[in-house]
């Protein structure tokens, strides 16, 4: 074990039967999508509410088999992904041309046909895409406790990170509630507004909470 | 001990932790006019504005968790203080060096110096013991 001389074994506090919980997580891509944690106590961290990806599936006219196209990335903007039939062009080229004009709002052909040849004037267009909660993950911790004490997040990157600060998002009853009942505890990433934190970003989580009922006297 | 309703017991899913409370003085242009704490062996002024390295006098099995902030008697440029690590090597990383990176970040996330005069409050917090279960 390590060394370190002159520790001292008693902590006090005003409150009682405290519990602390120490966790780690990292974001695995630029969506706040958890790519993994760990922590006494934790039981788990993940995104509240994942980016969904804008997608197609069907047929339009002049077609005769479905064909599915998804998004590239995550989030609203695939929804604006628009392939308009000529009655000449099959779905590729008209994918490729969207590409081609829209290199950073892309989608692929996932299944089907993609020889098929709309229509002139149909619009195969692709929807469902959301950017869930932007920035914000959810906690839940292995067991219940009486009170919230602390919840606190430390940001831990090599470069400079984009998030600035991580608040726990709740209420302060919601959030006391939470730890009773085992609900997730809600932190959203900030620069001053919503920010999802890049990937690779660290997370370092310390949670204290009190395991009995009684309050701390005052004085 | 001055109240009698202090609690001695504090529980933790982590075994033998280890707190460590620090203070870094500023000086012109950030840098570090003094620091104290026990475990502290060390904290030098980067060159980059508002970057820190701390350094502790011992090695331990796990680093947990560390808290910053700065105090001041008017709010000053610094609104954030990142810590300067790869989350993947981190604790590699610190348990081979004993040591920190913090950055100092403005309202931009931009490299910041506190003002003369500041001081960072620092918690870091260990573990001793080379158990643990819940080490990823």
């Amino acid at each position: 074990m390590p060394t370190a001389p002159l520790l001292n074994q008693f902590q006090y506090t005003y409150e009682r039967d405290t519990v602390t919980i120490y966790g780690s997580a990292v974001t695995a891509d630029n969506f706040c999508n958890i790519a993994s944690f760990q922590g006494g106590g934790i039981e788990s961290i993940s995104v509240t509410e994942p980016f969904v990806t804008a997608s197609f599936t069907g047929q339009v006219d002049g077609m005769t088999t479905d064909v599915t196209i998804i998004a590239d990335t995550p989030g609203t903007p695939g929804n604006t992904i628009t392939l308009t039939g000529d009655g000449l062009s099959d779905i590729s080229s008209l994918l490729s041309a969207w590409n081609i004009a829209n290199p950073s709002n892309t989608a692929t052909v996932t299944d089907g046909d993609d020889s098929q040849i709309p229509d002139n004037l149909a619009i195969i267009q692709l929807s469902g895409g959301s950017n869930g909660t932007p920035g914000q993950f959810s906690v839940v911790l292995s067991d219940v406790f009486n009170k919230l004490l602390e919840a606190e997040v430390a940001i831990v990157k090599l470069s400079v990170s984009n998030t600035l600060d991580i608040q726990l998002n709740m209420s302060a009853s919601d959030a006391q509630t939470a730890v009773r009942t085992g609900d997730a505890l809600l932190f959203q990433c900030t620069n001053g507004g919503d920010i999802v934190p890049t990937a690779g970003t660290g997370l370092m989580f310390r949670i204290v909470c009190r395991n009995t009922s009684l309050n701390a006297p005052n004085g | 001990m001055a109240n009698k309703y202090l609690n001695q017991f504090q529980l933790t899913y982590e075994r033998d932790t280890v707190t460590i409370y620090g203070t870094i003085n500023i000086g012109a242009s950030g840098a570090v006019s003094s620091f104290a704490g026990g475990g502290v062996s060390n904290v030098v002024k980067e060159s980059t504005d508002g970057q820190y390295t701390i350094s502790f006098s011992n090695e331990f099995s796990r680093f947990l968790f560390l808290r910053t902030q700065v105090v001041s008697l008017t709010p000053g440029a610094v609104v954030a203080i990142q810590l300067l690590e790869d989350p993947s090597t981190m604790q590699a990383d610190i348990k081979a060096d004993q040591a920190v990176v913090i950055q100092c970040l403005d309202s931009s996330a931009m490299a910041a110096n506190p003002a003369e005069g500041d001081q960072i409050e620092f918690v870091a917090i260990f573990r001793n013991s080379s158990i643990g279960p819940f080490d990823a």
